[in-house]
């Protein structure tokens, strides 16, 4: 049971912070708590936890992805153009998926077989795929998005909105992908050690590829969820969200240097800065100062591992860190 | 471990005094004692009759006494004359004089008869004139020790000529130059004085002129420890491992040799002489190789090292920890990693499988602790067991060992030996082992290959073969010829 503890302590801790916020904001307003409107705020969260979902694998292998708000707007005004023009949700579906996907997977050849950092190759992307987003919209976006695409952001399984039923099954997914499947396994040994793997003969350079073309899938249909939540898609969709996706992914538990991570941590670190972000909208917090407390929790996220580690070495426990002998 | 026991002898002020010894002799250790690097643990280091201590090694280089290491530390995207004079600069006012800077780092350099254009950038500089940089920053007023670590190895001949004569020039202004080297050609011309280290001790400071080649060797390889030699007798198969002509531009030249099924041959060679770099070829870590790689008569393309695993080829590295295993994983993941596909179905890990293959190798190579463990709370024996054990779960057909006992006590270390016996002689593997410790190649292979400097020199059956006769090989040049040139 102990041992249990410990393996999940993030996890726990992360579940805490979401009491203290749910208990915060419903200090501030009276209907924080109420059901329906929690239920609301989440489907709002849905696209955020998509691309979080996407980009954690990328960064349990010790990369970074900051092009997927881009590759998400791509997605959406393809499936607005493609909903106009009067192609039916089932077709467009794999059509978006696998452009999107490609976008990603162009992503992980230039990481993985040309060798270049993935942090400029993305930012690299991100104004490319932005600007290829801007290119298929137009100047005024596209509108008259037809029923059935509206569906996935207008019903409800029972009480729940059907995009958080998405959200939730592509967690259950996620979770199966790292936690049990070659793919995970050759992912948290990528990030460990990428040329420890190389040398225990896992395919490095596919394994990349294929996390990045799963990454821009996923964002892809963050971007139906968009267009099925807004009724219309322009080049500017999402614009900016990539600093609460990859906090969701680094306060999720997930280390920004690779190897280790889980996807129910993401799932509540998604909660937790959804949480926060609805509390500060009751609160009437404006947008701009939203975006300070998210960049601080990143810039925290990141440095708690390290200042945990200088803490040890300055208060001893000095064996805790300490390698074994001969 | 203890790297170095009770080492005393002096340097004369202007000799060129050459420290010799084995790979793991205490060379560089005793470098790093009296340049500050490492603090030993009893005894002290006395300079012109004072005892010292430095306490890192810029202390030891105020003092005037500085190392110039095999790979040069120099600052790539700056200038020659902004590494030579890295923390000096010549200052007017608060900016960099780099009128004066330029000028007296071309002095400097026409000095010690280097060749260089003080303005150049150091990365597009070759390995010879980088140490030329090192040794120009090094050789400054009050310079009285300079130690220099394998100068040469990098070198070619006319390069090394003209390091020789900065080494006369320093000598005759007075100062020590320390030349630690495995070549025994350069031994001979330049050293006035030899010391001779070995498993850590001192063993002999003589005049050059008193010590010949075969006298050298045998005090480097006298060593008193036994290790056991099982006598074979299964016959060795058929060829299992067939390279001919393997080549990679300035590493290693036109290698080509055997390993047959049941048969261990060791790699004997000085470190840097691209034993390591052979194996990692066959194993598809170098795509620039050239040559050609059969297994089982089957010509195979070394790709990379997940097509050669699929062909039953598998390299153990020499850095364990940074790439023989992956130490924040289990060692359950640690020895399924490589045979995750054979372990999954569409694509889903079968953990039970994967446990029962866990604790089967552990069992068979005796590691210690449990399967979902950390591989970072074992030993350096049990890592090294692990990281063997890996490959052995993806029932390959041959070995590449890179020094498999480096750094194991000696318990583990016989242990491993055994496994390694019962591999080749029960499993019928090819195995090919490179090692530094030539008790360890004698006590274990069936053949011995000697390389020096990228080319193989020497081929020698297990009967024929002693220590003496492979370091001899070892730091032969081959027919004057250089690899690396």
């Amino acid at each position: 049971m102990s041992r249990q503890l410990r393996t999940y302590s993030s996890e726990l801790i992360l579940v805490g912070l979401i009491v203290l916020a749910a208990v915060w904001s419903s200090g501030l307003s009276p209907y924080f708590l109420d059901t329906s409107n929690l239920l609301r705020s989440a489907q709002f969260f849905v696209i955020f936890a998509l691309m979080a979902f996407g980009l954690f694998p990328v960064v349990v292998q010790g990369e970074i992805d900051i092009s997927l708000a881009s590759t998400l707007a791509v997605g959406s005004v393809l499936f607005a153009l493609l909903s106009v023009r009067g192609v039916s949700l089932f077709a467009a579906l794999p059509i978006v998926l696998v452009a999107t996907a490609a976008l990603g997977a162009v992503n992980g050849l230039l990481v993985a077989y040309a060798g270049l950092p993935s942090l400029a190759v993305t930012l690299g992307t991100m104004g490319a795929y932005r600007g290829l987003a801007y290119l298929l919209a137009g100047d005024s976006g596209v509108t008259g998005i037809t029923p059935d695409y509206r569906l996935l952001g207008s019903s409800w399984v029972g009480i729940v909105p059907s995009s958080v039923v998405l959200a939730l099954i592509i967690a259950g997914a996620c979770a199966l992908l790292m936690g049990t499947t070659s793919f995970g396994r050759y992912s948290y040994a990528i990030g460990s050690s990428p040329a420890a793997s190389r040398m225990a003969a896992v395919p490095v350079n596919r394994t990349r590829v294929a996390a990045y073309a799963l990454a821009g899938g996923l964002s892809g249909l963050a971007g139906l969820v968009w267009v099925s939540q807004y009724q219309s898609a322009r080049g500017d969709n999402a614009d900016g969200s990539i600093l609460f996706v990859l906090t969701a992914v680094v306060l999720g538990g997930v280390s920004i240097k690779g190897g280790s991570g889980r996807a129910v941590g993401v799932l509540l670190a998604v909660v937790l800065l959804g949480t926060i972000l609805t509390g500060m909208q009751l609160a009437n917090v404006p947008g701009t100062s939203q975006t300070l407390v998210i960049g601080a929790l990143l810039i925290g996220a990141i440095g708690l591992p390290r200042a945990v580690q200088l803490i040890r070495q300055r208060f001893g426990s000095g064996q805790l860190t300490a390698p074994a002998g001969e | 471990m203890r790297a170095l026991t009770d080492v005393s002898f002096d340097f004369a002020a202007g000799e060129i005094h050459a420290l010799v010894g084995e790979n793991g002799a205490g060379k560089s250790t005793l470098v790093g004692v009296i340049t500050g690097l490492i603090g030993p643990d009893s005894g002290f280091v006395e300079l012109d009759g004072k005892p010292i201590r430095f306490r890192n090694p810029l202390e030891a280089r105020a003092a005037g006494v500085t190392a110039v290491f095999q790979d040069p530390n120099l600052f790539p995207h700056l200038s020659v004359a902004e590494n030579i004079f890295t923390g000096n600069y010549p200052r007017s006012g608060a900016f960099v004089d780099r009128k004066a800077m330029a000028r007296e780092a071309r002095a400097k350099l026409d000095d010690l008869g280097f060749d260089l254009d003080a303005d150049r950038l150091v990365a597009g500089l070759t390995v010879a004139e980088a140490q030329f940089v090192e040794i120009a920053r090094a050789v400054d007023t009050g310079l009285k020790i300079l130690i220099l670590d394998e100068p040469t190895s990098a070198l070619t001949p006319g390069e090394a000529e003209k390091l020789y004569a900065v080494a006369r020039k320093l000598k005759s202004l007075g100062t020590t130059v320390v030349w630690i080297s495995h070549r025994m050609e350069e031994i001979r011309v330049l050293a006035d004085t030899i010391t001779v280290l070995r498993d850590g001790g001192h063993v002999q400071t003589s005049p050059a002129a008193e010590l010949d080649d075969d006298a050298m060797i045998r005090l480097m390889v006298g060593r008193s420890v036994v290790l056991n030699q099982v006598a074979r007798t299964e016959p060795v198969g058929p060829p299992r491992l067939a390279v001919e002509h393997l080549s990679l531009p300035g590493v290693f030249d036109d290698i080509s040799f055997e390993v047959a099924e049941g048969e261990i041959v060791g790699v004997a060679g000085l470190v840097g002489s691209g034993r390591s770099e052979i194996a990692q070829g066959i194993f598809g870590l170098s795509p620039r190789m050239t040559g050609v790689v059969r297994v089982g008569g089957a010509q195979v393309k070394p790709r990379s090292p997940a097509a050669m695993a699929d062909h039953g080829v598998v390299y153990l590295p020499e850095d364990r920890d940074a790439e023989g295993v992956i130490s924040s994983l289990s060692i359950a993941a640690n020895i399924s990693l490589p045979s995750t596909r054979r372990l999954s179905r569409f694509g889903f890990m079968q953990s039970r499988r994967e446990r029962e293959l866990a604790s089967q190798q552990g069992q068979a190579l005796r590691i210690k602790g449990h399967v979902q463990d950390p591989v970072s709370s074992l030993s350096g024996g049990n890592r090294q067991k692990v990281a063997l054990a890996r490959w052995l779960a993806t029932d390959p057909r041959v070995l590449l060992l890179d020094e498999p006992t480096h750094g194991i006590d000696v318990g583990t270390k016989a242990q491993v030996h055994d496994i390694m016996r019962n591999l080749a002689r029960e499993g019928r593997m090819a195995i090919l082992m490179i090692s530094s410790d030539l008790l360890e190649v004698i006590a274990v292979s069936d053949r011995v290959l000697v390389i020096s400097r990228g080319r193989l020199t020497a081929d020698i059956p297990i009967s024929e073969a002693s220590q003496e006769r492979i370091l001899a090989a070892a730091t032969r040049a081959s027919n004057g010829k250089d690899a690396v040139a």
